[in-house]
């Protein structure tokens, strides 16, 4: 149990390490061009972020500082999605049929809802 | 007020949702939505994104340490989150066709029953020498750390805890929250898991339940980067700071402390919600 439960942690934190890394390089570079700019409340409040899955990569890979935000932001939740294909690994090399199944369910569940 | 003014204050008030979420087991969210939407009036929709995003970082952020601590239990994790990323979809697919007023009004009782859930708690309950059916199937009965070794539990009542966890998923994807109190409630007083199991494997499933919303709050446009970047980068350091404190300090005080803040959140979320000022 303990090694299974390290072999989680290992992913987990350098995931959170690359997409902090990544939203804290694009927050520096928004700052530094539009800190100074009143906040444009309507316009937050109002901004379409609707994007297909395409347009969404294009954006994360526009190399812009949202471009990197909206990156970050993707690799912290894709994993999420690492760590239980990870666990279905684990239990499938266990012979667990019961864990694999239902790590393989949410795996795809969490596909599903990200690239539907 | 300029952009980096908002983005420092939204920061610091993500480092104290973060140290919270974790203290306290809450979640980030509980604090997230009702700042940026009554301290900044953030529309409601993209407040619940940036929360969905502070839900992940802080279930990463925590789970890494109680991973290691060896408290989560991951089966009972998996098998709760079936229930709970089922719900998550449904709840998250609703959102767009549920009004503002009426998402204002279930948050704000959600928070009163989460804050009353953190009161109400106590530390540790009986311990039991036979487990329900479902648990010896799945192998769901493990082991804890105490001060003492390690302490074997019986798991009870699982039906009715993967009942809760559907609940608790369409909340979550409905609300844009890690439902972490509902979660809780599920292990500790169905499950009858003790208090830590219960916390960190919420923890731990928090994340995943969130991530499943967050990709449908991506695809209806509700994540709006410039929003959620104070929030990401302040929950996440909160929440690391929150995992290395949680064995060092006693938090009973500061639950208390933190569902009375909740209540009039929750009570001032509920008057803009009737007077329509959302």
């Amino acid at each position: 149990m303990r090694a299974q439960q390290k072999i989680i942690a290992v992913p987990l934190l350098v995931g959170v390490t690359l997409a902090t890394l990544c939203v804290l390089m694009g927050a520096m570079s928004y700052l530094l061009a539009h800190g100074n700019e009143t906040l444009p409340l309507a316009k937050l409040n109002n901004d379409s972020w609707k994007m297909s899955v395409h347009q969404l990569f294009q954006f994360a890979f526009s190399f812009t500082p949202l471009g990197y935000i909206e990156l970050g932001l993707l690799i912290l939740i894709y994993t999420q999605i690492i760590r239980v294909a990870l666990l279905a690994w684990f239990y499938a090399k266990l012979g667990d049929k019961w864990f694999t199944w239902i790590s393989l369910f949410i795996t795809v569940i969490l596909i599903y809802s990200n690239f539907y | 007020m300029t952009i980096l003014i908002f983005s420092v204050l939204l920061f610091f008030f993500s480092i104290l949702a973060g140290l919270m979420g974790a203290l306290t087991g809450l979640g980030g969210g509980m604090v997230i939505i009702p700042v940026l939407v009554l301290l900044f009036h953030v529309n409601i929709h993209y407040a619940m994104g940036a929360s969905l995003i502070s839900v992940i970082a802080t279930s990463s952020g925590t789970s890494i340490a109680y991973l290691k601590e060896g408290y989560t239990n991951l089966r009972i994790g998996l098998f709760l989150e079936t229930a709970a990323v089922i719900g998550a979809l449904i709840g998250a697919l609703m959102v767009a066709a549920v009004s503002k007023v009426l998402i204002c009004t279930l948050f704000s009782f959600v928070l009163l029953f989460s804050a009353y859930l953190t009161i109400k708690r106590k530390d540790e309950h009986e311990t039991f020498s036979h487990s329900h059916s479902w648990a010896v199937a799945l192998n769901l009965n493990a082991e804890f750390p105490t001060p003492y070794g390690r302490k074997p539990y019986q798991v009870q009542h699982v039906p009715a805890a993967l009942t809760i966890m559907g609940i608790a998923g369409i909340l979550s994807g409905l609300l844009g929250i890690g439902s972490g109190a509902l979660k809780v409630l599920a292990m500790d007083q169905a499950m009858r898991l003790p208090y830590k199991v219960s916390t960190t494997t919420s923890n731990f499933m928090i994340g995943i339940t969130a991530a499943v919303s967050a990709g449908v709050y991506f695809a209806k446009g509700y994540i709006n980067p410039a929003i959620v970047f104070p929030v990401m980068l302040g929950v996440t350091l909160g929440a690391f700071i929150g995992a290395k404190l949680i064995t060092k300090i006693h938090s009973r005080s500061l639950r208390f402390v933190f569902s009375i803040a909740v209540c009039l959140i929750a009570i001032q979320m509920l008057y803009k919600a009737i007077t329509g000022d959302i």
